[in-house]
């Protein structure tokens, strides 16, 4: 009995709000419904003016030939008058009607903005396919279909405060099993016009490359490039901890600054026992994907941008922290990046020219590794690349075409486990469908030192961004 | 003691950014001079060429609708360092063309 009352009584203050937002909502829709503005014209009246200078026309036409010069003028100044008047109403209904459309689209923008439920969400990302032919110095050849999507979450909250959440799925040559990252997690805060907030998980704002010309449907190649992109990179992909950044206006240009706190990389002392693991055979290597923060140390570091003309933006980043483990203490890790990009729409050359370039260098303080090595454990490597898109041209096709190439490096200490050093000149074609969907092709020729055997490769992507 | 030492150039890096940070902000109320003038002449068709070809093909501003835009600007405002200015027109030329 008691229940039943107690339901009456829910189905009442449901009934009841039920009736209140509606009521509200009618009011609130009925409070932005603009009244149509005074000059305006309907179509009946409209039809109306045009009938009747049909009319007059058709008079005119079919007017005696013996009619007096004085009645043919009265009929043309008529005529003439009543042109004058549609041009007039045609061009007010043409007022009319724009304004009529700018009424609409405020009523449906405050709509959305009071419908429940409706937030500032937007889902994005990226998605690719990728064929990969090596062929190796004995002749052989391996190839190797993968893909991967990255899924981008972004949440407005309000004006200052935002979140950016980022996964990704692979199936590539590293495991036989769908890999799942969480590439980025980070929350922001506008602190003021030049300052933003930021923590969690992030892209590494001391590599230009990793922070924004990584993405697949961004990056002009289809694989990246030594020592600043992955696999062998010697500068980490992402950063998990806090940082502070922003823009700050100077004259007709401006610079860049980001500066972080994070976890420390771990520095590899031992070989594995199974050499199929990637670590094998990578003693002094830094290994980035510390997120238990082994040897509990703090990394800091930044990155300043600088533009002396608008399409070109020069920059130097570093990381300093202590790493390693407890078999190592005091060891230090210095990683130093400069980088410069330039991107000008030249009308002389009918296109688009962009180049980049990015260098790191990195130095572990001395340590002791496994087995009792020692070694300066001193690396460094980079790329420089350049791409040319005929947009200006014509013809259709061809300004979709982007021709690429690329040289990129990477120098390791020859006396450590694993340490040669490799280079790369890659030639590329790409065809942009749009401007966030781009077929890729490329070839590499690459050498190694040290006796290791370099694996020139083809490489064909089709990425996209959505 | 190595440790201690590098605590201590960690939180004066970042204090000193901070101190940066604020001071640029604490301008923003002064009047600015000539030089700064031009910098806040650039429209925003211009600086959306300009800032998002540093990167990326430029999308076409009707590739989303002004809530999108907002979302999206809110995002390249942080990852492209851009300042409030730059934002503020970059969004209103976007909506507007949209």
């Amino acid at each position: 009995m008691e229940t039943e009352k107690t339901m009456r009584t829910k189905t009442r203050y449901v009934a009841g709000t039920l009736l209140l937002l509606l009521v509200a909502g009618a009011n609130g829709l009925s409070q932005q419904t603009t009244p149509p503005p005074d000059n305006f014209v309907t179509r009946e009246e409209y039809n109306k003016l045009l009938k009747e200078l049909n009319d007059i026309k058709a008079q005119l036409q079919h007017a005696p030939t013996n009619a007096s010069p004085a009645e043919v003028e009265a009929l043309r100044t008529k005529v003439q008058a009543l042109e004058k008047k549609q041009e007039s109403t045609r061009a007010e209904t043409d007022q009319s009607l724009e304004e009529m459309d700018k009424s609409m689209k405020s009523v449906k923008d405050r709509l959305k903005g009071v419908l429940p439920g409706s937030t500032h969400m937007l889902l994005t990302g990226d998605a690719a396919a990728q064929l990969n032919v090596l062929e190796h110095t004995g002749g052989t050849k391996n190839s190797l279909f993968s893909a991967a999507f990255g899924p981008v979450f972004l949440w407005e909250l309000n004006d200052q405060l935002f979140f950016h959440g980022e996964t990704v799925f692979k199936l590539n040559n590293q495991s036989s099993e769908l890999q799942i990252e969480l590439e980025q997690a980070r929350l922001s805060y506008l602190l003021n016009d030049y300052m933003t907030l930021e923590g969690g998980e992030f892209l590494n704002p001391a590599d230009i490359f990793f922070e924004r010309l990584h993405k697949r449907w961004i990056d002009k190649f289809p694989d990246q490039a030594l020592a600043v992109g992955e696999p062998k990179n010697i500068m980490p992909p992402f950063q998990m901890g806090g940082a502070i950044r922003g823009g700050v206006p100077i004259g007709s240009t401006k610079f860049e600054y980001v500066a972080f706190v994070a976890n420390a990389p771990e520095l590899i002392t031992a070989d594995t026992n199974d050499p199929f693991d990637p670590l094998h055979s990578k003693r002094g290597q830094l290994s980035f994907d510390n997120t238990l923060n082994i040897g509990n140390h703090v990394a800091f570091g930044g990155h300043l941008g600088f533009f002396p003309i608008p399409e070109l933006e020069i920059g130097y980043g570093i990381q300093y922290s202590e790493v390693g483990n407890s078999d190592v203490p005091g060891v230090t890790a210095t990683i130093h990046e400069v980088d410069a990009h330039y991107v000008q729409d030249i009308p002389a050359l009918k296109g688009l020219v962009e180049a980049h370039g990015a260098w790191a260098f990195s130095h572990v303080s001395d340590a002791t590794y496994s087995g009792g090595v020692t070694f300066r454990n001193d690396r460094n490597g980079g790329y420089v690349d350049l791409g040319y898109q005929p947009t200006r041209l014509e013809n259709a096709f061809l300004q979709k075409l982007e021709p690429v190439v690329r040289f990129d490096m990477l120098n390791q200490p020859k006396d450590a486990p694993g340490g040669f050093d490799e280079h790369r000149w890659t030639v590329g074609l790409d065809y942009w469908i749009t401007p966030r969907a781009v077929v890729k092709t490329a070839y590499e020729f690459d050498h190694q030192d040290n006796g290791h055997v370099g694996n020139n490769a083809f490489l064909l992507q089709f990425a996209m961004g959505f | 003691m190595k440790k201690i030492k590098v605590y201590t150039i960690t939180t004066l890096g970042f204090a000193a950014a901070l101190a940066m940070g604020l001071w640029v902000s604490g301008c923003q109320t002064a009047p600015r001079g000539s030089a700064a003038v031009a910098a806040t002449e650039k429209g925003g068709a211009q600086l959306w060429a300009q800032n998002c070809a540093r990167c990326h093909h430029s999308p076409s501003p009707t590739s989303y609708g002004d809530a999108e835009w907002q979302v999206v600007m809110h995002h390249m405002r942080i990852i492209g360092n851009l300042t409030a200015e730059e934002h503020r027109k970059i969004l209103a030329f976007l909506k507007s063309a949209d």
